[in-house]
């Protein structure tokens, strides 16, 4: 297993307005491993989540200092085009969102407006393809063309997945992406993360500490806005050594 | 101050009644919650002045009626029929400014002298405020005995709380099914009119005619009410009109909802609403008197094209300027209403803004904006103000919006204008073109009810 750094972190601090949400976070995620996030409701891991494709430039009263690279490169930098950004680092939601469109469509329309194909072919191909590494293919084969909505809220989930790896992002953000499924398609987007995780490098949300120890070789703790405790996955909850982390995965705070 | 009278002493006796049914309930009851006690009072007060209340008003208007008649009818038995409308109409006039504290101004028809018009006057309000206070005097005791009446016979272990809801419940209906009937009792005499023209003139000349003119009505009542000219023209206009709301107004509503920060949303959507609440008779001389001659000065100097200043260009110009905020409002609504989780996600794709607005935003929103675009076309088909003013009396058939044309609504108002024989073809068609405009409206919300139900389920 490589330990390559792919984003590295540092003092980052954030603001909604004039009120501080995150607090000097330092912290590197490894390249094709899959990290968690998790504390209490508000703590700040969404946001920080957030600043890693720049989603928090769409908030009015948002602003940030302090540095993030992936791969090297900073990408809180002025003149960087989150355009580019986004479709290095693809994000799925925590309510799944699939577009007013076809379920083809909402797969094809990435690769449509990056124009990463043309052929029409080769584009019934790699959305096919997407839907395939999913599960969804074999579940809607004859529905490729009715509407996304009319798929229950995991194989949703899974097409907003689809879509998101349809345009070959390196890192894929997660927010809570189970926290509106039931445990079955939870049960399926669960393993579906094990399988990307060769591929790609997830960063996932989660409420669900059970799904952190399930799902993510790395966990990072967040509290009121700090980053409280980082580190592998099985030390954080065999082996806290903040009594904060500790209380929050034994269910004393949070 | 002459129905004030009646008024303040219905007020008097609901109180009284009120106030007596609660001493009756709190005289015989003693295991009911007080707040049952009001409900009771209410309802009892309800029951017994409701048929007093119906008596007194159809009676009134009925008593009044008959005095005129009997009254005034013999005081002017020697005249003629004509001079007897007239001066019974003048006594009437009288009698409201004598009561009203008014100076009389001369009232003398023919050789009626005045003095004898107030006399009757005087006579006619001595009568009718006699049947006033009989009737008030009736009133009052069919009340008391409606009251008596009701305490006796009424259930004191019952519920009154549900009674007063049911009572309520059949108000309300009654005002709705009033709303409801009025509209069916529009369409119906707006029906038995147009049927009325149908029966002078052929149907088919009416729908295919190619010729309007009114005015030749007397030599050629066949061939002189053609609609085609009149709803090619109204379409023309209405074209024009929509096509340039459509275009500002999204642009306007997707500025709005999508660019514009919320402190700045925040003042100008209701600076842009502020357009719709101007009369359209503001427009309509904004129409004929601003932007008419210059749009020709601006045609003729630029393009070098010689244009109506009645040109169907003009009133559909700034028809459109008015339908703008209609279009643009909805609209905006419409995307403002798209969940932000769609925004995030296609921005979260790496979409541009402007791929992200018409490629995911607009789609969604796309029923909701066709729907309001129709809103216009309907409003400008039945637009009035405007054309009557900007619009011309030619009915020309063309579709050259540098020519002057004319619409329907504008040819209604001609044709009901001043003094008209309420039997001649000419203002029965004026019937005629307020059916096809009826129906028009109607087919138009129809086909957006359809579009928007066929979206819907597409992405639903």
């Amino acid at each position: 297993m490589s330990e390559n750094k792919k984003i590295m972190v540092q003092k980052v601090n954030a603001f909604y307005g004039a009120k501080q949400a995150l607090f000097d976070v330092n912290l590197h995620v490894l390249e094709k491993e899959v990290t968690a996030f998790i504390g209490p409701s508000g703590c700040g891991k969404s946001t920080f989540l957030r600043c890693l494709n720049r989603m928090n430039d769409l908030i009015e009263t948002f602003s940030m200092n302090g540095s993030i690279t992936i791969d090297g490169v900073e990408i809180t930098a002025k003149d960087l085009d989150p355009v580019e950004l986004r479709m290095k680092v693809g994000m799925v939601f925590q309510k799944p969102n699939p577009f007013p469109k076809s379920i083809f469509e909402n797969v094809a329309y990435g690769l449509r407006i990056h124009g990463l194909t043309s052929n029409k072919k080769e584009l019934e191909e790699i959305v096919k393809d997407c839907l395939e590494r999913v599960g969804l293919l074999g579940e809607i084969k004859d529905r490729l063309h009715d509407s996304a909505f009319g798929l229950s809220g995991g194989q949703q989930q899974r097409l907003c997945i689809a879509r998101t790896i349809a345009i070959e992002p390196n890192i894929i953000l997660m927010d809570e992406p189970c926290s509106a499924l039931d445990p079955i398609a939870t049960a399926k987007i669960e393993n579906l993360i094990g399988e990307l995780s060769s591929k790609y490098t997830i960063i996932i949300v989660t409420h669900s500490m059970q799904q952190a120890a399930r799902v993510s070789k790395n966990t990072a703790f967040f509290h009121l806005g700090k980053l409280v405790e980082f580190g592998k996955t099985k030390d954080i909850f065999s082996n806290p050594k903040d009594k904060k982390t500790e209380d929050y995965i034994t269910g004393r705070i949070g | 101050m002459y129905l004030l009278i009646p008024f303040i002493i219905f007020i008097g006796l609901a109180g009284l009644i009120y106030y007596y049914s609660l001493r009756v309930i709190r005289s015989r009851q003693t295991n009911k919650i007080s707040k049952n006690y009001s409900y009771f009072a209410v309802y009892v007060s309800l029951w017994t002045l409701l048929p007093s209340f119906i008596i007194f008003f159809i009676g009134s208007s009925f008593s009044n009626n008959l005095i005129q008649k009997i009254f005034l009818g013999n005081a002017f038995s020697n005249q003629s029929a004509i001079v007897q409308e007239v001066a019974a109409r003048e006594v009437l006039s009288i009698a409201a400014e004598i009561r009203s504290g008014a100076v009389i101004s001369d009232h003398s028809v023919g050789d009626i002298s005045n003095a004898l018009m107030v006399e009757l006057a005087h006579q006619y309000i001595h009568y009718s405020n006699l049947s006033m206070i009989g009737f008030i005097a009736f009133i009052t005791i069919l009340t008391s005995l409606t009251f008596f009446l009701i305490i006796k016979k009424i259930d004191f272990s019952s519920s009154f709380q549900r009674k007063i809801e049911k009572f309520v419940k059949n108000i309300l209906l009654l005002f709705t099914s009033i709303a409801v009937l009025t509209t069916i009792g529009i369409v119906a005499s707006l029906l038995f009119e147009t049927l009325k023209f149908f029966r002078e003139i052929s149907i088919i000349r009416f729908l295919f005619g190619t010729t309007w003119s009114p005015e030749t009505a007397d030599f050629d009542p066949q061939n002189s009410f053609g609609i085609i000219p009149l709803l090619s023209g109204t379409f023309l206009i209405a074209f024009i009109s929509v096509f340039i709301a459509s275009g500002f107004g999204v642009a306007s509503a997707i500025y709005m909802s999508e660019y514009m920060s919320k402190k700045m949303r925040k003042i100008i959507k209701p600076l842009i609403e502020i357009l719709a609440g101007i009369p359209s008779i503001i427009y309509g001389f904004f129409a004929a008197l601003t932007f008419a001659p210059f749009l020709v000065g601006f045609m003729s100097g630029i393009f070098n094209l010689s244009i109506s200043s009645e040109s169907a260009l003009n009133a559909g110009i700034v028809m459109g300027v008015m339908i703008i905020p209609l279009i643009s409002s909805i609209s905006d609504d419409i995307l403002s209403a798209i969940p932000n989780s769609m925004r995030e996600g296609a921005m979260g794709m790496g979409s541009m803004k402007n791929e992200m607005i018409r490629k995911i935003l607009l789609p969604a929103a796309l029923p909701g904006i066709i729907g309001s675009i129709l809103l216009g076309v309907s409003r400008a088909v039945g637009e009035t103000m405007i054309v009557v003013m900007a619009a011309s009396l030619a009915a020309n058939l063309t579709l050259n919006p540098l020519e002057p044309v004319t619409t329907i609504t504008t040819q209604i108002v001609m044709l009901v204008q001043g003094d008209q024989e309420f039997n001649s073809p000419k203002t029965l068609s004026a019937f005629a073109l307020g059916f096809v405009l009826l129906i028009l409206t109607l087919l138009l919300n129809i086909i957006a009810i359809q579009i928007v139900n066929r979206y819907r389920r597409k992405y639903q």
